[in-house]
């Protein structure tokens, strides 16, 4: 029953590992950008969501709202203003600025809230659903989580938004010939990317405690489920953070929770290395 | 690498060994800034024998300083200090060997990302193993080495190490890593070992990193998982190599120079503050300085040079591919864009 227990409560993690790694495959699939600084982003959302809680008491739910225009902005003005100009240099180039993006970000952090870690003290009831207990913050996190990511695929199917970033994805010099401003559809892209990983940190905010170190560790658990689920590929993205989720809620209690870290990491090795262009080819 | 790059690299590497044998009679606050700048100069240099040679941005290299401080823990007292640190870095380079180069096929950016990986996992493993490395309280390093002589070690060691990557750079070797960095499917349609080159540069660069790693370990007289797989060390050196300019001889040395000194000095009373420094460091230098201060300054000095003498620096890029790509990396930044984007 434990071990029932242990996966249920991962599965719903896996809600917002999917939505995490949403951003990630959106923006990796687009501009071929792996972003360094993807966890950094979202180890930010988690601390403003404390913030806001701690100083205005406001509830998370409501950070996930106003965050998500903020973190667009962010996101498209740092397109625009760096990685864009990064990207007509070299690919080399691109990888030292999202890297500086990340330390600069995880120091911000540090600057701003001190090494030591921080918690937004919501209060959660436990659920009793057949015989399982489930944390409703988790339940309301998963839920929320699940919402963005179909939200998000619903958009890539069925506005002109999504169907100029999915042609831009495809092929961007057609797309440009078609007279789309490419350079403003990655802008775009990367602005969303970056609203869902800062909205994904707030919903990580209420479960654990937050730290600047927190940021790589989300890089890699969004890179793997990215680079196993296939480029672009939300849908396939979200299942795969589902069943990491559920992976690791079930390893955490058979091996602890220092080794169930490595669970990402080697799934990330075993496609690299299995398929060494990525998993999708 | 440009002449004048390994005359200036040459000139900087002996000012670098006289100060480290000048600090050694100094007071102790001296001997250790004297320490660190050494230690960020002589990491600077290693990971550019990767980084800046063959354009592999490796963030793995924690674990390799980590292999070699510990090393130095299990080595104790008994052992010839020359011995251990040849063991750090044989240990940094198993390492290498059976964790990185799987991923050294990959190219760009899934490179970088499994590197920084491997270094996540060895921390993993090093908290694990705890008979080995103490796990979370650490392991006190025992050795014969006192600071001073540490110090002089380290001169020697970071000397040597220069000297080593100055050799690289002006040698056939070097420009053929140099080539893999500019194009390596070129590279390889001209008959480069790209394969063996790109596994030369990985080892050197764990070798030296694992070197250092020993004489950090026998500074501080005690190895923790937390401060040798901090990435504020990571970020110094590969910061100050983007500051100098990645894969020119001088640039590591010049920008981790500049950016130890504002560490050990300025940061001290702002610690927090620091990491951010840092951060922000990289992201401008990346976008408006894309080749360093010394790449900005060796462009002004080819500049003028060519318009002074164009017919004569023409004669010289014409004998082989391997000048063609200095040439193309000498040439003003405009042209060098403008011919990259014509052939994607």
């Amino acid at each position: 029953m434990d071990y029932v227990q242990a996966g249920v409560s991962g599965l719903l993690l896996g809600g917002i590992y999917a939505l995490v790694a949403a951003g990630l495959a959106l923006y990796f699939g687009s501009l071929r950008l792996i972003n360094l600084a993807h966890g950094e982003m979202v180890m930010m959302g988690s601390y403003v969501g404390f913030a806001l809680f701690s100083e205005y008491g406001l509830s998370p739910l409501w950070t996930v709202v106003l965050i998500v225009p903020v973190g667009f902005a962010v996101g498209y003005l740092s397109y625009v203003l760096l990685l864009q100009r990064a990207r007509k240099q070299s690919e080399a180039a691109l990888i030292l600025l999202t890297f500086g993006m990340a330390v600069a970000l995880s120091g911000l952090a540090r600057w701003i809230w001190g090494p030591t870690p921080r918690t937004v003290n919501v209060i959660s009831n436990s659920i009793p659903l057949m015989s399982l207990n489930v944390s409703s913050v988790r339940l309301l996190a998963f839920a929320i989580g699940i919402l963005l990511t179909i939200s998000l695929q619903w958009m890539l199917q069925h506005t002109s938004l999504g169907k100029t970033i999915r042609g831009t994805a495809q092929n961007y010099q057609l797309a440009q010939a078609c007279g789309i401003d490419v350079e403003g559809v990655y802008a775009v892209t990367f602005g969303i990317g970056a609203a869902l990983a800062v909205a994904g940190g707030v919903l990580i905010g209420m479960l654990f405690s937050v730290d600047p170190e927190v940021g790589s560790s989300w890089t890699f658990r969004a890179f793997a489920i990215v680079a196993a689920g296939g480029l672009g590929n939300i849908g396939a993205s979200a299942l795969v953070g589902l069943g990491l989720g559920l992976t690791e809620g079930v390893s955490n209690l058979v091996v602890g929770s220092r080794l169930t870290e490595l669970i990402a990491f080697i799934i990330l090795v075993a496609v690299l290395l299995w398929r060494p262009k990525g998993a999708w080819r | 690498m440009k002449r004048w790059d390994t005359r200036l690299f040459l000139i900087i590497a002996t000012a670098a060994l006289a100060g480290g044998i000048f600090s050694t009679g100094l007071n102790a606050y001296y001997q250790s800034l004297a320490f660190s700048l050494l230690l960020y100069i002589g990491l600077a240099v290693s990971w550019n024998l990767l980084a800046g040679f063959t354009g592999y941005l490796s963030f793995g290299h924690t674990a390799f300083f980590a292999a070699g401080a510990y090393a130095a823990a299990i080595a104790g007292r008994g052992v010839p200090p020359l011995a251990v640190i040849v063991a750090g870095g044989i240990g940094a380079l198993v390492l290498s060997v059976a964790f990185v180069f799987p991923l050294i096929r990959l190219r760009g950016m899934y490179f970088a990302i499994g590197s920084l990986g491997i270094s996540e996992v060895c921390r993993v493993l090093a908290l694990e193993f705890a008979p080995i490395t103490g796990g979370a309280t650490g392991h006190p390093i025992v050795s014969g080495v006192e600071k001073q002589m540490g110090l002089l070690i380290l001169t020697i060691l970071v000397f040597l190490l220069a000297t080593l990557s100055g050799i690289l750079g002006s040698s056939r070797l070097g420009k053929q890593m140099i080539a893999i960095r500019e194009d390596e499917d070129a590279a390889e349609s001209v008959g480069i070992a790209t394969l063996r080159l790109k596994l030369l540069a990985l080892c050197s660069s764990a070798f030296a990193t694992g070197s250092l790693g020993v004489m950090y370990g026998w500074w501080l007289t005690y190895a923790d998982v937390s401060d040798l797989f901090s990435i504020s060390r990571l970020v110094t050196y590969v910061a100050g190599t983007v500051l100098g300019g990645l894969g020119t001889l001088t640039g590591p040395v010049v920008g981790s120079l500049i950016l130890g000194l504002i560490a050990e000095s300025a940061w001290v009373r702002f610690p927090f503050l620091h990491q951010l420094a840092t951060g922000l460091t990289i992201i401008l230098v990346v976008v408006f300085l894309p080749r360093g201060v010394i790449g900005a300054i060796a462009q002004v000095i080819v500049q003028r040079a060519s318009s002074r003498s164009r017919s004569k620096s023409q004669s010289r890029w014409t004998d082989g591919s391997i000048q063609r790509t200095d040439a193309l990396s000498a040439a003003p930044k405009g042209l060098t864009d403008q011919s990259r984007t014509e052939v994607e």
